[in-house]
C-alpha cells in the first residue's frame, strides 16, 4: 500500500467480506437498472476498492469521489448508488466516480475503437 | 474533444504553486512533456502521489519534465484551492510545478475525464500516450503494468509506444 495513505490498512478478511458485498449489491443494482459498468478492469476494481474500504472504516458504501463528513444525515446521499448519480449520467453519461455509466457512452466508446 | 494520439499539446499560461507562471515554450528544450491531470483531494490521486514524486525524479536526469495540473471547481472541491496545492506540493515535496487551470480553459483543450490523467508527449509536442500512471491505483506493489514508465522508456529510446492509450483511473475532473 502506498505511503501517502493515511490510514490504517483494514483486516484483510473483514476487508475481503466489505468487497464482496459491494460486488454483489452492485450486481444487483445493475440487474435492475439502464446503466453499465465503466468497461475497465482496472477503474471497477479500483471503485470496488474504495467503496469496500468505506465499508469498513465508514460503514457505509459511500462514494469514492466524495468527501465522507461524518455527518450522517449530509453523507447519505452519497451512499452508492448516489442520489445525484441518474442526473450524472444524463448530463455526463457516467456518475460521478464513473462506476456506472451509460448504454451511450459504451457505444460512443466502441465506435471511437 | 479529447486529445487522440498525435494531436499536438494545446498551449497554457498558468500560475503555479512556486509563484511563477508557466507555459509549454517554457518546456521546449526537453525530449518529453509528461502533463498529469490532478488535484488535492481526489483518493485516488494521493494513492498516486508518491508514485508521481518518484517517477518524476527517475526521469529527471533523462531530461523528462513533468507538469502536474489542478483545473477542479474549487466552490464545490475547496480541497482543490490553491492554497492547498501550495501546501501539498511543499508537503510531498514535489520538484516539478503543480499548476493551477481556475478558468477550466486549458482542461477543455485537453479533455481529461480524471484525475490523475497522464499526457505524455514527444520532443515535437505530439501525444505519444494517455491514460494511466499504472494498473493498480490501491497497492503499488501490485502493479503487473507500468504504463507510464514503459511508455517513457520506449519514447526515449526512439520507440513506437506499444500501448499508446490506457484508460486512466480516479476522480471524475470537476467541471464548473
Amino acid at each position: 500500500m502506498s505511503r501517502s495513505e493515511d490510514r490504517r490498512q483494514p483486516d484483510p478478511q473483514v476487508f475481503d467480506r466489505a468487497r464482496l458485498l459491494v460486488e454483489e449489491r452492485i450486481r444487483r443494482y445493475l440487474r435492475r437498472s439502464p446503466y453499465q459498468l465503466f468497461p475497465d478492469e482496472v477503474v471497477v476494481r479500483h471503485l470496488v476498492t474504495r467503496l469496500a474500504r468505506n465499508v469498513v472504516e465508514h460503514g457505509r458504501q459511500y462514494c469514492p469521489c466524495r468527501k465522507v463528513t461524518g455527518a450522517r444525515d449530509a453523507d447519505r446521499p452519497n451512499i452508492c448508488p448516489c442520489r445525484t448519480h441518474h442526473q450524472e449520467i444524463a448530463r455526463d453519461d457516467h456518475c460521478e466516480c464513473r462506476l456506472f455509466v451509460s448504454r451511450e457512452f459504451l457505444e460512443r466508446r466502441s465506435d471511437k475503437r | 474533444m479529447a486529445l487522440s494520439i498525435g494531436d499536438r499539446a494545446p498551449d497554457f499560461n498558468l500560475p503555479g504553486v512556486d509563484g511563477r507562471d508557466y507555459t509549454l515554450a517554457d518546456f521546449a528544450d526537453k525530449p518529453a512533456l509528461v502533463v498529469i491531470w490532478s488535484c488535492n483531494h481526489c483518493p485516488t490521486v494521493i494513492a498516486y502521489e508518491d508514485r508521481m514524486v518518484q517517477v518524476e525524479r527517475d526521469y529527471a536526469d533523462k531530461s523528462v519534465q513533468f507538469v502536474a495540473i489542478n483545473s477542479n471547481d474549487v466552490s464545490r472541491y475547496p480541497d482543490d484551492s490553491f492554497d492547498n496545492m501550495v501546501e501539498r506540493a511543499r508537503k510531498k515535496g514535489f520538484k516539478f510545478p503543480y499548476l493551477h487551470d481556475e478558468s477550466q480553459e486549458v482542461a477543455r483543450a485537453y479533455s481529461p475525464s480524471v484525475t490523475p490523467e497522464v499526457f505524455l508527449f514527444d520532443a515535437e509536442r505530439k501525444l505519444v500516450y494517455h491514460g494511466r500512471i499504472d494498473d493498480s491505483p490501491d497497492d503499488p506493489s501490485a502493479a503487473k503494468r507500468q504504463d507510464l514508465r514503459d511508455a517513457l522508456d520506449q519514447l526515449l529510446a526512439g520507440q513506437r509506444i506499444a500501448i499508446a492509450d490506457t484508460n486512466p483511473v480516479g476522480c471524475s475532473v470537476k467541471w464548473k
